[in-house]
């Protein structure tokens, strides 16, 4: 096969690859849609996996994959994306730029979410087993400055602590996955409302509004 | 001994959980930090760590090529390959390095995967071939950084300070050589990664050395050929 012959089935691969990273990508304006999809074809060979670990993630995926979590987050998000893509005209093009802030705090919240996971999981461990601790704290009872007295008691500290930020953070997840699913209903609500009475303009800014609130809420918990 | 811990300790343990900005990213690549494997292996911001490392790993080795064709363009040195200073080598220097880089790491994806599994490491395909680019997007960053110093090395040939053919001569092999940079870098991830990555078949002490020095072997082999064949054939065309 000569060089002419290869690049042309290069080319044309890459066409394809570009294509469906095109369609899977979502709107986008001509100009940079066909400059997207130029580098995208040059270049096909780096974004063909990401095209079909897309399908498999978004389609396939039954369980938990290669370490990420399946529950209530990606629930809440999969909701989200169904309704959005419902609706459209206005509401879509005035969504568009938030759409990104909300795919950003799904990451998040799902890291969240992992974290909690972790922290449950290390509470459940026997070195963060509070009852145990005390039981030995109970049994050197009455030796003063013992230092083991002293090692324990910053032990049981330390659990404390975990509980602590396990609850806030489960606390922080359950507000979040309220707050999104009202935005869903918010969102849902779009395709029925009265272009010429103000409705659309009223949910959208309610809309806004979630979404700031869910920055925020986001940005206490990592912030505190 | 009581270790002296606040939440805010745990909180700030988490790596940066936003998109990186190009600026960000190079420097997070620059450090060589954490924070860069947790964006190639998050579903979603994958896609753009894998742009930001595309973006670096092009302009790092088109820059050296370009202060590399400025070289050749103004001196004409008289080296063993016919083809060198033929044509424009201000264009064919650039492309045939870029080419033949990324093209050999494109050539070499399904390789990297199948070590990678055999290693025992699942990785996705996406997570190898971000990190084959990785390797890529470091030796551009150390390119970046030593450029400086070759154009006042190539300078002084000029001068006649040093020899133009040498200088020229290590100009193509800087970038190979840089590579055993970025081949460390992807160990170090790929370390942390297997603590992270599920693994389905346990192997002997140091297998993710042996897995990224199997990656640099085949690299190794293809992209010098690459690069030669692309730089033949641009300088006869450019």
């Amino acid at each position: 096969m000569s060089v002419l012959e290869t690049a042309i089935v290069y080319g044309l691969v890459g066409i394809v690859v570009a294509l469906a990273l095109s369609l899977s990508g979502g709107r986008r304006r001509l100009v940079p849609a066909v400059a997207a999809g130029m580098y995208h074809a040059a270049l096909w060979p780096f974004f063909a996996p990401f095209l079909l670990g897309r399908a498999i993630d978004g389609e396939a995926r039954t369980g938990p994959v290669r370490g990420e979590l399946s529950g209530p987050v990606e629930a809440a998000e999969a909701r989200l994306r169904k309704t959005l893509t419902r609706v459209g005209g206005v509401a879509e093009e005035v969504l568009g730029p938030q759409l990104e802030t909300v795919t950003s705090l799904c990451g998040s919240l799902r890291r969240m979410e992992r974290r909690r996971v972790e922290m449950g999981e290390l509470l459940e461990s026997p070195e963060f087993d509070g009852k145990e601790v005390v039981r030995a704290l109970e049994a050197l009872e009455g030796r003063g400055e013992d230092w083991r007295v002293e090692s324990l008691e910053a032990r049981l500290r330390h659990i404390e602590r975990l509980k602590r930020m396990h609850e806030k953070t489960t606390r922080n997840v359950e507000e979040t996955l309220l707050k999104l699913d009202e935005m869903t209903a918010q969102i849902a609500l779009l395709q029925f409302a009265d272009p010429g009475q103000g409705e659309v303009a009223f949910h959208l800014e309610e809309i806004a509004l979630t979404i700031e609130g869910l920055s925020e809420s986001l940005l206490g918990v990592h912030e505190p | 001994m009581t270790i002296a811990m606040t939440d805010n300790d745990f909180a700030d343990r988490e790596p940066t959980e936003v998109q990186l900005e190009f600026g960000e990213f190079f420097h997070a690549m620059l450090r060589d930090a954490e924070g860069v494997d947790d964006m190639v292996c998050d579903g979603e911001r994958g896609l753009s760590a894998l742009h930001h490392l595309l973006i670096l790993g092009i302009l790092g080795l088109a820059l050296h090529g370009l202060a590399l064709g400025v070289v050749i363009h103004l001196a004409t040195p008289a080296l063993p390959l016919s083809f060198a200073t033929q044509g424009m080598p201000l264009l064919w220097v650039p492309l045939a390095l870029v080419g033949g880089f990324l093209s050999s790491i494109a050539i070499c994806l399904p390789s990297f995967y199948f070590y990678t599994q055999l290693s025992g490491l699942d990785a996705s395909f996406r997570l190898v071939t971000a990190q084959s680019l990785r390797v890529q997007a470091r030796t551009s960053v150390l390119l970046l950084g030593i450029l400086p110093f070759y154009l006042a090395w190539a300078l002084s040939s000029f001068l006649g300070i040093s020899q133009i053919d040498q200088v020229v001569a290590l100009g193509f092999i800087i970038p190979f050589l840089m590579g055993f940079a970025g081949l460390y870098s992807v160990y170090q991830s790929f370390r942390r990664l297997a603590k992270k990555l599920p693994i389905t078949h346990t192997r002997r002490g140091q297998f993710v050395l042996r897995l990224v020095l199997c990656w640099g072997a085949v690299t190794a082999t293809v992209a010098p050929v690459a690069v030669f064949r692309l730089a033949q054939t641009f300088s006869g065309v450019l």
